[in-house]
């Protein structure tokens, strides 16, 4: 198992220009990433496509890495989690009233759903009131709380 | 009950972590993150804390043929694509030569190497065309980081920013862009993030009129990495 401080120097290494400390982020951490993606995606050929351009986007800025103060897996879940989500809405933008809510969690019934479904479904406010049959406006004042109620769990980390 | 305004900033930070805000806002919002340091460290608590829902998300191991094609994407290795790849060289710098020119940056104190906070995936639906666009917002500056796809005989593709409803300004031809590095227009200066990137198929040299003449083949958002 490749420790955190492992990865670390891997990412310090790739921001050097050394590919076989790339490789080694990628060994460690691919399968994690990958899971990332086809979580967020569901089809393996879309998350293919979005585990590939992770790792460019990870190769290209591993030298903004170190100033950013996340702690490596975050950084690198943060880069699978973007690009899968840009992917995901440029996908759906093509099939338009297909099933976008049905990318939403059946169980979503909480708000602390409500905000597992915008990070893992890149859900919208509009996507979520229409799946709560809420207003935007009602959605935005819910999920604003559930955020605020979350904070408390942050500081005492 | 907590009062939401005490609290707004803390709000928006993890609105913008979860890409909850609308784009033009998210722009604002990222330049307020360069600068403020107290904003940064929310950021930062965050992004933690988000990404600790994945742990619950399984391993699965990608097809093993992923790491060769990206490596190759990246780094070239063996086979060189001349037709989609050889205006693209600074993907062929070996490692050590830019460990090189990072150093002597570093030494001769110059300005921060490109960090890229912004980014641009375009791909065709059938895949035969895909370009990764990178743009550090602090430094203006913008780069294709990868790039796949040939134009048809006789004709190029052109790059085109739209910001907001603006009509497309033209970043040159791709066979034009040395190293990846894309002259940002001085009148889009600072209005990049959140603005379209796309590619149109165009007489070869580019677009006789200015303006896109042909189909735009893919678009894409400048968003936050």
């Amino acid at each position: 198992m490749t420790e955190t401080a492992d990865i670390e120097r891997f990412i310090s290494q790739a921001a050097l220009g050394d590919q076989a400390a790339f490789g080694q982020i990628y060994d460690a951490t691919a399968a994690k990433l990958y899971g990332v993606c086809l979580k967020v995606l569901k089809r393996h050929d879309l998350a293919e496509d979005a585990l590939q351009e992770t790792y460019i986007k990870i190769w290209h800025s591993a030298d903004k890495y170190q100033a950013n103060g996340l702690s490596p897996m975050t950084w690198l879940i943060t880069i699978a989690r973007n690009t899968a989500i840009d992917k995901l809405r440029a996908s759906q933008a093509q099939n338009h009233s297909a099933d976008e809510l049905e990318q939403l969690e059946d169980s979503a019934q909480s708000p602390e759903a409500a905000v597992r479904s915008a990070y893992l479904q890149g859900s919208s406010y509009t996507d979520l009131a229409a799946h709560y049959k809420v207003p935007i406006n009602t959605m935005r004042t819910w999920l604003r709380r559930s955020l605020l109620k979350l904070k408390g769990c942050l500081t005492n980390d | 009950m907590t009062d939401i305004t005490e609290n707004q900033d803390t709000v928006l930070v993890a609105e913008y972590t979860l890409g909850l805000m609308e784009p033009s806002d998210a722009k604002g919002f990222a330049e307020r993150l360069t600068q403020d340091a107290g904003l940064r460290t929310e950021y930062i608590r965050w992004t933690e804390y988000f990404a600790k829902l994945s742990d619950e998300i399984e391993a699965v191991e990608p097809p093993e043929h992923l790491k060769a094609s990206i490596q190759k994407r990246l780094f070239g290795e063996s086979e060189p694509e001349k037709t989609t790849s050889s205006w693209f060289n600074f993907r062929w710098v070996s490692g050590l030569v830019l460990a090189s020119i990072l150093a002597v940056m570093v030494f001769i104190n110059a300005p921060d190497p490109f960090t890229p906070t912004y980014s641009a995936q375009l791909t065709s639906e059938d895949s035969s065309l895909k370009a990764i666009a990178l743009y550090d917002l602090k430094h203006q500056s913008l780069k294709m980081a990868s790039f796949t796809g040939t134009p048809a005989f006789g004709r190029d593709f052109e790059l085109w920013v739209i910001v907001g409803d603006q009509a497309p300004v033209s970043l040159g031809v791709m066979a034009s862009l040395k190293n990846g590095a894309i002259t940002i227009p001085a009148e889009l200066t600072g209005s990049l993030a959140g603005a379209t990137l796309a590619l149109s198929d165009e007489p070869k040299g580019g677009s006789p009129t200015g303006s896109p003449t042909g189909a735009v083949l893919v678009a894409a958002t400048i968003q936050a990495i």
